[in-house]
């Protein structure tokens, strides 16, 4: 409930915004993320899809599939210990942080590998390099989303206010030229 | 009482560009040789920084109060920095004046006759200019500004119950507050500028609306 009063906020005051206006915006997590996450925790999906009800589909969804193994690598070599809530040990389903982890993120990956059958999400293989995972993750925006459809308020305006008085030299100014 | 100097007032929405077009016309008649300062709302020494620090506070009060906290403000900044340098021949620039406090509260049902009475006895502008842009270009500006900034529920007229969506209030209500600064700015002889041109067309625009008033007072501009 508090992730999704958190999301609640930058969705109404953030994400509909910039799309109303024609902007891009890119979410790191989404609430599929609480899909995985709660729905793992045994809370009803049904429950978590009523709760984000608000917040409709994206354009794309990219899920970065890696192996348990390879994301339990990724987390071991940046720090020696598992946080709590990470591995999954609130649920009680063993007393070892990584074995917790495990099952934890075994049962995310399913939910997420259920979304992707269902189409809601596009799963996308990011094993490797970032540059190969950023080339991978191109060429999946790239068939998927139309940019010509998009309607763009010239961004010069949007950097007017930033113009400083010295930016203009009087002396030499002879107009800002005729409307188009 | 005519006073020699000149009352210049620009008004206009959040985010139209008022304040960037106070200062780019009083650098150009700085550059003229004419001495200028610059007023506008919750400015005055006074009642600024409580306003600017309780702006929230503020929208929660009742509206004659909230009025004549506004109009506290304005008086003060026009008695002692506006009137004494008019009376110098400075130009006054007002960012703001008293269109933007009285059309806010009428576009809420609010009388706005009597908030023009808590305005009575105050310099005429010299010349009114009335800055407008459509709701999206004013949602793209304050989006993808300096930083990203999120909609806040008062420029969204959330108070107004327009819809339950932020943006879609937001957009509700700048198309009504544009279109009460555009008849209500015809009515007092303003000129209404659009900001969808370039900042230096639009500068263009608020220059020749302003010139014949500043006429005689302009000096030639030297690289001195």
């Amino acid at each position: 409930m508090v992730h999704a009063a958190d999301f609640a906020d930058r969705w109404a005051r953030q994400i509909e915004p910039v799309l109303e206006i024609g902007g891009i915006v890119i979410c790191d997590r989404y609430k599929y993320t609480a899909m995985a996450r709660d729905g793992s925790r045994d809370v009803p999906l049904e429950t978590i899809e009523a709760t984000y009800a608000f917040a409709r589909e994206p354009d794309l969804t990219l899920y970065f599939d890696v192996p348990v193994d390879v994301s339990f690598d990724r987390i071991a070599r940046g720090r020696p210990k598992l946080k709590f809530y990470e591995a999954g040990m609130d649920m009680g389903w063993t007393t070892d942080p990584f074995e917790s982890y495990r099952i934890f993120q075994g049962r995310v990956s399913d939910i997420y590998s259920d979304l992707v059958k269902m189409g809601r999400i596009t799963r996308l293989d990011a094993i490797g390099t970032v540059s190969e995972v950023q080339s991978r993750v191109r060429e999946v925006f790239e068939d998927n989303i139309d940019l010509s459809s998009v309607q763009v308020i010239d961004q010069s305006d949007r950097f007017a206010q930033n113009l400083s008085e010295s930016d203009i030299d009087w002396l030499t100014y002879s107009g800002g030229g005729e409307e188009e | 009482m005519t006073l020699p100097g000149k009352l210049i007032v620009i008004e206009g929405p959040d985010h139209v560009g008022r304040t960037i077009h106070a200062r780019l016309l009083s650098a150009r008649l700085k550059a003229h040789g004419i001495a200028t300062h610059t007023i506008g709302l919750a400015r005055s020494d006074l009642m600024g920084a409580l306003v600017k620090s309780h702006t929230a506070d503020i929208h929660q009060l009742n509206w004659r109060t909230r009025s004549l906290l506004y109009a506290t403000d304005l008086h003060d900044q026009i008695k002692h920095e506006a009137e004494p340098l008019l009376s110098a021949g400075f130009v006054v620039i007002a960012d703001r004046y008293t269109l933007t406090p009285r059309i806010r509260e009428e576009v809420r049902g609010r009388d706005g006759k009597w908030i023009t009475s808590l305005y009575s006895g105050i310099p005429e502008p010299d010349a009114l200019v009335v800055l407008h842009a459509g709701p999206r270009r004013l949602l793209n500006r304050i989006m993808f500004g300096e930083r990203l900034e999120a909609l806040n529920h008062f420029e969204a007229g959330m108070d107004l119950a327009l819809s339950n969506s932020i943006t879609s209030s937001f957009l509700q209500y700048q198309k009504t507050l544009r279109q009460a600064f555009q008849t209500e700015g015809k009515k007092l002889g303003a000129t209404l500028i659009p900001t969808r041109l370039t900042v230096e067309q639009v500068h263009d625009k608020i220059w020749n609306a302003v010139e014949s008033v500043v006429e005689e007072m302009l000096q030639p501009i030297t690289d001195g």
